[in-house]
């Protein structure tokens, strides 16, 4: 292999690759790593590290009653509300592919929800949800019922969350089924409607079958984002005065809630709290495979 | 003459600074550090004590209360700069303790026998190290509404109300009254979770003893009086430093409010700004203190950083202009005996509170006849869970004491995970 032949094989292409592959060990697997590391001690981030072996992991296992309630919650709560706006946001699309007019109005209202910052939303659904000045409960009232503690009560704050999730992702789904609906041609719908196809077979037949790359993909981001759901909890319960650690009976309290409760509380465990992440991190790695096997089975 | 006189002071003005400048010139620069909240205190401490003391420059980071913990503990943990400064929450000085990365002050110099003997120990080690001097003792009674007071009780003058409520059990039995002849819409308190606080502040009941947290005896003195008020009709259900809970300042339909004294700027002033004169204060039935911050000093900082900052620290607590700039601006008493006397405690808002004698009730009756449990490291979780579980008994009438005794001893039994612990 001559010289030249050589600089573009391997040079180069180390050249280009580089500065990826040096940030991902740096900045991605290392960290890893050491999790894994820092899941096999006793630590509280600033003592001494006393090696434990799998003690973590067993207690996880075996003990820990309130990781297998916050893996528990977090699924109600994503359950209760990705579902709803994966759908919302897929019949929106639809809506809006046929809307001449005002579309991009629309569009930007409903994806104005998903750039707002966590603060804010946390703020404003205290304010929506609170039982005595509350709109919703306003609204309750001025129908003849009686004020509901949705953020107080075990009962009712789980699904505040999910709607807020539900509020929060319908217009970022909403975008992407519409950029996944741009994508069809013309023609299918065009050859449908001369079969005789009603709008409802339309979209029911080609509409939704053509859109499962985005239906995929936004199913499996969705899950990794609930297992790692903290900001919409964590903002709506905390305060400086009446905080508590996941909500009414621990009701809201999500996994990476508990895993940063461990980690950063009053009486850090950091070992335990890395178990927690390996343990979260297999879950997600499970939960991922098996969605994407589902999905692309059905495909073929 | 007026030339003479004037001649003569230019020269006295030019002597003094001809020698100070030298003096000034020798201090060597030194920057302070600082992360921590309640910037309505600290930056203008801050600026004051740099106006005295030109070579010394603060660099304070905003920080909030919640946060500071977790702060601290990522740059231990990441091995980064700290602050030279820490603030240090009264709630969680026994959690500051265990991270032994604050200088004792007792190497200093600093004479403790002039503050509140109690705060002294709060902040001090089991082997005798003072992690941190507190910048004010925190005494607390009960404020209440002048107007809802003469229209339900018949007379808004303290006295007799310290009379009518001088037992737990007055409250119940007058709130109930309240509730009756309001038609359920008048309370003695906005807040469960306010109520909870004050009672947990005010029992006496140590939180941990011995290798056990005394959860049992904790919750049923303090979750057995909020009940006997909540069935009362004395509660609302608001839920306690929300804006909507803190917006009943100014309303109409709750008369009390557990108030430590800085809640007297923080809260009751800045909550209901339009009040002045409509407002009271009777001590609570048993004394109590709530809140308070220490100041310490991490034992990362040079030499040069320790000198200026403990000496900061010092002239905030123990220095007549130090502590009177965190009075004027904050409304912080020092617990320095030898300087809040009397007359350095008269608050400058007693008009707001129609002219009562609120400083010597708080500084000279309530603060020196406080009893302050020892502080422990699980306090922050029981916090959580007295919470929690004081919004649980707003929230379901019938949840009786013993339903909610093990509400919050299975809840802190899922938040210590020390297996070196019992809960009881």
């Amino acid at each position: 292999m001559n010289n030249s032949l050589k600089k573009y094989r391997f040079f180069w292409p180390v050249v280009f690759l580089a500065p990826f592959v040096i940030c991902f060990f740096l900045f991605n697997l290392y960290p890893i790593l050491y999790s894994f590391y820092m899941s096999t001690l006793d630590w509280a981030g600033y003592n001494q590290k006393v090696y434990v072996g799998f003690k973590n992991f067993i207690s996880i296992f075996t003990k820990d009653k309130l990781f297998w309630k916050s893996v528990l919650n977090t699924l109600k709560i994503g359950l209760s509300g990705f579902p709803i706006a994966l759908v919302l946001g897929l019949i929106f699309a639809a809506l809006l592919a046929n809307t001449k007019r005002f579309k991009n109005a629309l569009q930007t209202m409903n994806f104005l929800p998903y750039i707002t910052t966590p603060v804010a939303i946390g703020m404003i659904f205290t304010f929506i949800f609170e039982q005595h000045i509350g709109i919703f409960n306003k609204l309750i009232v001025a129908m003849g019922g009686k004020a509901i503690n949705f953020i107080g009560s075990a009962k009712y704050a789980p699904f505040v969350i999910a709607f807020m999730i539900i509020w929060r992702n319908t217009g970022y789904f909403m975008t992407m089924y519409l950029a996944g609906i741009t994508s069809i041609s013309e023609d299918l719908y065009e050859a449908a409607k001369i079969d005789g196809a009603s709008n409802l077979q339309c979209f029911f037949r080609i509409t939704i079958p053509l859109l499962r790359p985005v239906t995929t993909f936004l199913t499996i981001t969705s899950l990794i984002y609930m297992f790692q759901m903290f900001d919409e909890a964590n903002l709506l319960f905390t305060n400086q005065t009446s905080s508590t650690v996941g909500g009414p009976s621990q009701s809201c309290l999500t996994i990476v809630w508990n895993f940063y409760n461990q980690a950063f509380g009053s009486n850090p465990r950091m070992g335990y709290a890395s178990a927690m992440a390996c343990v979260l991190f297999v879950i997600i790695a499970i939960v991922s495979v098996i969605g994407l096997r589902l999905m692309n089975g059905k495909e073929d | 003459m007026r030339k003479n006189l004037f001649k003569m002071v230019a020269a006295a003005v030019l002597a003094v600074s001809v020698l100070a400048v030298p003096a000034m010139a020798d201090d060597p620069e030194v920057t302070i550090t600082y992360w921590g909240w309640d910037s309505n205190y600290t930056w203008p401490m801050m600026e004051k004590y740099h106006e005295l003391h030109p070579n010394v420059t603060f660099e304070p980071i905003a920080t909030e209360w919640g946060d500071m913990l977790t702060k601290v503990q990522q740059a231990l943990a990441s091995g980064s700069e700290l602050p030279t400064i820490i603030p240090m929450d009264r709630a969680l000085i026994a959690n500051w303790k265990q991270f032994d990365i604050l200088e004792d002050l007792n190497e200093y110099g600093v004479d403790t026998s002039v503050y509140n003997q109690a705060l002294i120990d709060a902040a001090t080690t089991d082997d005798g190290r003072l992690i941190g001097l507190f910048s004010a003792a925190c005494p607390a009674g009960i404020a209440y509404k002048r107007d809802l007071a003469k229209e339900y009780f018949g007379t808004d003058d303290p006295e007799e109300l310290q009379a009518m409520f001088s037992t737990y059990d007055d409250y119940v039995t007058h709130g109930a009254e309240v509730a009756e002849a309001s038609g359920g819409s008048v309370y003695l308190f906005h807040s469960g979770q306010a109520v909870a606080e004050w009672l947990y502040f005010a029992s006496d009941v140590p939180n941990y003893e011995d290798g056990k947290i005394n959860m049992t005896a904790k919750m049923e003195d303090v979750m057995g009086k909020l009940i006997a008020l909540r069935d009362a009709g004395a509660v609302d259900t608001y839920q306690n430093g929300t804006p909507e809970g803190n917006a009943t300042y100014a309303g109409k339909n709750h008369i009390f409010y557990p108030c430590p004294d800085w809640a007297i700027t923080y809260y009751i002033e800045a909550n209901d700004p339009d009040g002045s004169g409509n407002w009271g204060i009777i001590k609570a039935p048993v004394n109590y203190q709530h809140g308070g911050t220490a100041f310490g000093i991490t034992t990362s900082a040079t030499d040069e950083q320790k000198a200026a900052a403990y000496d900061y620290i010092h002239w905030c607590v123990s220095d007549q202009v130090g502590a009177e700039e965190a009075r004027d601006v904050a409304g912080f008493i020092t617990m320095d005996s030898t300087i809040a006397t009397p007359e350095f405690c008269k608050r400058s808002d007693e008009e707001f509170f129609g002219g009562e004698n609120i400083s010597d009730l708080l500084y000279q009756e309530i603060a020196p006849n406080t009893v302050i449990p020892a502080p422990s490291a699980y306090d922050n979780d029981i916090t959580s869970v007295r919470n929690d579980v004081a919004q649980q008994i707003m929230d379901d009438a019938s949840m009786d004491l013993d339903t909610a005794v093990a509400a919050a001893i299975d809840e802190l039994g899922q938040l210590v995970t020390d297996e070196s612990v019992t809960i009881e």
